[in-house]
């Protein structure tokens, strides 16, 4: 069961293939913004993080698109006031985060190293274990080297 | 015409939800954590789910669509 939202005609109008991605309208006296969002770009996760960083100043409502590409993102300001200003900021924020995991993405790794390095740092007892694993990787390769060695002699 | 997942029904408010946005895990604490406030109306669609709001206010029904968002973000 859907409403229909009552558009701000002003805002929709289109230019060759370009349209305006931010839909003006009104729910029962209440302003809000309709942005479409391109999931093949901007992750659910993405759209989530940005969408809780308004959740003081705005309320905001996700809903599936036409296709299942596009999420619609619906921002009612709670302080009546311009709700298209506020779909842009929204747009800036999923760029934001869309870095922000891409980056955390990129640098898992050495993350994942510093971490350790911290816990080790924490509890010598961690350190030890690995020191004590690496010897042994260590030796396990020594023993696999000496019996070639002493055959090519 | 866009279709919009937020209706006025009375003094009621009506939210339908995709289930693949709004996890089942958010909506089960929201009817938990607000019994008298918030009803599972039924299911329109598969991956629809239809919740009641007993306000005739607006904001309410739409704290409701933030505090699912919350819920989500945090789990």
């Amino acid at each position: 069961m859907f409403g229909v939202l009552a558009i701000d005609r002003t805002m929709t109008h289109r230019k060759g293939n370009m349209h305006n991605i931010i839909t003006t309208g009104s729910i029962d006296g209440k302003q809000c913004a309709l942005l479409q969002v391109n999931t093949e770009i901007y992750s659910l996760q993405t759209i989530y993080a940005a969408g809780y960083t308004f959740l003081d100043r705005a309320y905001i409502l996700i809903d599936k698109g036409k296709n299942n590409k596009i999420l619609n993102v619906m921002i009612f300001n709670k302080n009546n006031g311009d709700v298209q200003k506020l779909g842009m900021e929204f747009y800036n924020e999923l760029i934001n985060y869309a870095h922000y995991f891409s980056r955390v993405e990129g640098n898992a790794g050495i993350i994942k190293t510093i971490m350790q390095r911290v816990l080790f740092s924490v509890n010598p007892k961690f350190s030890e274990e690995a020191e004590e694993q690496e010897i042994q990787d260590l030796l396990k390769e020594l023993e696999k080297e000496t019996p070639k060695k002493s055959a090519k002699s | 015409m866009i279709r919009f997942p937020l209706v006025k029904h009375g003094n009621k408010w009506i939210l339908s939800l995709s289930r693949s946005i709004y996890s089942d895990n958010s909506i089960a604490s929201l009817l938990k954590e607000f019994p008298s406030l918030v009803s599972l109306k039924r299911k329109s669609q598969k991956n629809k789910i239809e919740l009641l709001v007993k306000n005739k206010e607006i904001h309410v029904a739409l704290d409701v669509g933030n505090f699912l968002l919350s819920h989500n973000r945090s789990v």
